[in-house]
């Protein structure tokens, strides 16, 4: 995805919800942050290495 | 051989006679196999079962019966689809009397008419457009429009194309409208191949510009995802978790939910009932006191921190109790503690809360010296902050909630929270008591209140006092130097009259106590003749400042016309038995004052000079000799 597309908290954010959910306890914002941001890192990168 | 019909409506029958009586008799048991299908449905039957059934009927050898029928309806190929399938043979018809193979036609469906004829609309620019979420308010969405599209408006360069693709059949088509002209203009025809064997490249160049990987935040900030993550948390941490946050807070479908830190999806979250709110609530009331998230889960509902579900069952406590009405949070990061309606209140009852918040305004307007000997690092550090009581902090068992105070106790976790209730520990007196800690709010300031009892057992105005944390985030202990006893005649308020006075009493303390700031008959006599206004004109910091230095200031005028010189020191004391006030907020009300001018001779001093008053006003002449009484002492 072309990085001018994500919005940040609302992009993916369903799936963060699967990752929160997978994880099986609550969790810190800062680690929920961290999974966030690999989610989008993998969503921009991914195009960049299909292209 | 000849051809035969089995009737108006049935297929025609080729072979023998024989042939043509037996495959008509297999499609009528085919037929009737399948009378309820649909008249184009295929109908299936193994030539194994064909020939034990007509066997069994013919009362025949099945090998020779399949021979028979397997040359049947081979003769009849139109009606019969021949197939071998697991070492057997599978006949197939229809009720129609021949079996054609279903073509669907999917030329229009929704999903073709998206991607033909190159995949215009990536599935990327799809999810962008179509949506799950419903926004909460109408917002004006910026219309994405795929890349084919734009190519075909001319707004985007055309993609490069393989030698060997599809795509060349418009060239092909180009070249052959070319070719057309060739016979017309042959300098055209020359012209215009060499133009797009030209350009050919240079279109090539922004169809590899590489992705763009920076995102930009809802604050504006820019950030590329090229970096990692542990950098990108390095640098925007902060700013990252809290625009989560916020997104995480303001979603409409609350997906997830939070709780201080804390984060959890809303469909794994465990509901509570109204007999589990009794249960809690009835608990809360019965012990008394606000308690732990873990004793209630504990005591109430049976459930064990070994348990794999514990850490989101205490989630789903906590998230559910902070949505109640009936449940307040008090309690700190590491301590979740719940308190309820109908428990007692902690605190001094003589002074409410609205009082005590604008009495303490003072910090939040910007007076608040207390990090003048200690710094914030050196009480993070240590732990522990030195503090010497002043009278209206030992009268009403209060401390004033100043930064150097708020570097030592927990700071909110919930960002509505209004108080925390934390436990005092003298360790000395082996006893602890419940204090509440209001967070400021606005211009009103914070503080700590229910000390007033051990303030009143163990200590006395101007005593050296540490409060120190424990390994308890919500517990925290408060020691004092012991000293040998000693006896003095010490400020108290004497509240038993209808109308409460300022009295000297003898009192004995025995502690290490800051002798200029301990408020004896000795040093601060006059203060006995201070009046015990009302809280709420007590926040009126000129007026109190003006009638502690006509109360406490040595007089140096004339009755027509009265001064008084008083000291830094003595109004510190005197305005600190009124209310709580730092030495920058004294500094603050003297250079505001119009009625206080400096002493040049006398650092720190100052002359007070009051309103002229009528002589009809002039009323409490017993108390005026008081001053002049003590003067004479």
């Amino acid at each position: 995805m072309d990085g001018k597309n994500v919005i940040y908290g609302e992009t993916a954010m369903d799936r963060l919800v699967q990752v929160l959910r997978a994880s099986g306890q609550p969790q810190d914002i800062a680690w929920l942050t961290e999974r966030y941001l690999e989610l989008l890192r993998e969503l921009v990168l991914a195009e960049e290495q299909a292209s | 051989m000849t051809n035969g019909s089995n009737g108006s409506n049935g297929p025609a029958f080729s072979g023998s006679a024989e042939q043509r009586a037996l495959a008509e008799e297999v499609f009528r048991l085919m037929s009737m196999q399948g009378r309820f299908f649909a008249a184009d449905a295929p109908i299936r039957q193994t030539l194994t079962n064909l020939a034990e059934f007509f066997a069994a009927q013919r009362k025949a050898d099945p090998a020779v019966v399949a021979q028979e029928i397997d040359a049947a309806l081979r003769a009849n190929e139109a009606v019969f689809t021949r197939e071998e399938r697991d070492g057997d043979v599978v006949y197939i018809t229809s009720r129609l009397g021949s079996y054609r193979p279903r073509e669907e036609d999917t030329k229009h469906m929704f999903r073709q008419r998206l991607h033909e004829p190159e995949n215009p609309l990536p599935v990327d620019d799809i999810s962008v457009v179509v949506t799950t979420t419903r926004p909460a308010l109408t917002t004006i969405e910026p219309v994405f429009i795929s890349d084919y599209w734009q190519q075909q408006a001319g707004l985007k360069p055309m993609p490069s194309t393989d030698g060997d693709g599809e795509a060349p059949a418009e060239e092909a088509e180009a070249a052959e409208a070319v070719a057309t002209v060739d016979l017309t203009a042959e300098d055209v025809v020359v012209a215009a191949p060499e133009e797009q064997a030209e350009e050919a490249p240079a279109e090539l160049q922004p169809a590899q510009t590489p992705i763009n990987t920076v995102i930009t935040l809802p604050n504006g900030v820019q950030i590329d995802l090229r970096r990692s993550v542990e950098e990108l948390m390095g640098q925007y941490g902060n700013t990252l978790q809290n625009l989560l946050r916020s997104a995480i807070e303001s979603d409409p479908l609350r997906r997830i939910v939070t709780f201080g830190n804390q984060a959890y999806p809303e469909a794994a979250v465990v509901n509570f009932g109204k007999n589990d709110l009794r249960r809690i609530r009835d608990y809360l009331l019965e012990v008394g006191e606000p308690l732990p998230d873990t004793q209630i889960i504990a005591d109430v509902f049976y459930h064990n921190p070994r348990q794999a579900d514990y850490e989101s069952f205490r989630f789903a406590l906590n998230y559910r109790l902070s949505r109640e009405k009936d449940f307040e949070f008090v309690g700190v990061e590491g301590a979740r503690l719940w308190s309820t309606r109908g428990l007692a209140p902690i605190g001094t009852k003589r002074v409410k809360a609205n009082e005590m918040g604008n009495l303490t305004g003072y910090l939040e307007e910007g007076f608040d010296d207390s990090l003048r000997d200690q710094s914030i690092e050196s009480i993070r550090k240590s732990g522990s902050l030195s503090h010497i009581l002043t009278f209206f902090e030992w009268e009403y068992g209060m401390l004033p909630f100043t930064r150097a105070l708020a570097a030592l106790l927990p700071s909110t976790l919930l960002h509505d929270q209004r108080t925390a209730v934390l436990r005092f520990e003298f360790p000395q007196h082996y006893t602890s008591f419940l204090a509440e800690l209001r967070y400021p709010t606005g211009n009103r300031g914070g503080w700590v209140q229910g000390l007033e009892v051990p303030f009143h057992e163990y200590l006395v105005s101007g005593a050296l006092i540490t409060i120190s944390r424990t390994d308890d985030p919500h517990v925290f202990s408060i020691t004092y130097e012991e000293a040998p006893e000693t006896e003095d005649r010490l400020l108290v308020l004497d509240e038993s009259k209808k109308t409460p006075k300022f009295a000297f009493a003898n009192l004995t303390y025995a502690c290490m106590v800051d002798t200029d700031m301990l408020v004896n008959q000795q040093q601060y006599g006059r203060l006995r003749n201070l009046k015990a206004f009302p809280m709420n004109e007590r926040r009126k910091g000129v007026e109190m400042l003006e009638h502690v230095a006509e109360t406490i200031g040595t007089p140096v005028g004339t009755r027509a016309e009265p001064r008084y010189r008083v000291t830094e020191q003595e109004l510190f004391v005197g305005l600190n038995v009124l209310r709580p006030a730092s030495r920058e907020y004294l500094a603050h009300l003297l250079r505001e004052g119009e009625r206080f001018e400096p002493d040049e001779e006398n650092e720190a001093t100052w002359f007070f000079t009051p309103e002229p008053e009528d002589v009809a006003d002039e009323v409490d002449e017993d108390e005026d000799d008081d001053y002049y009484d003590d003067e004479d002492e």
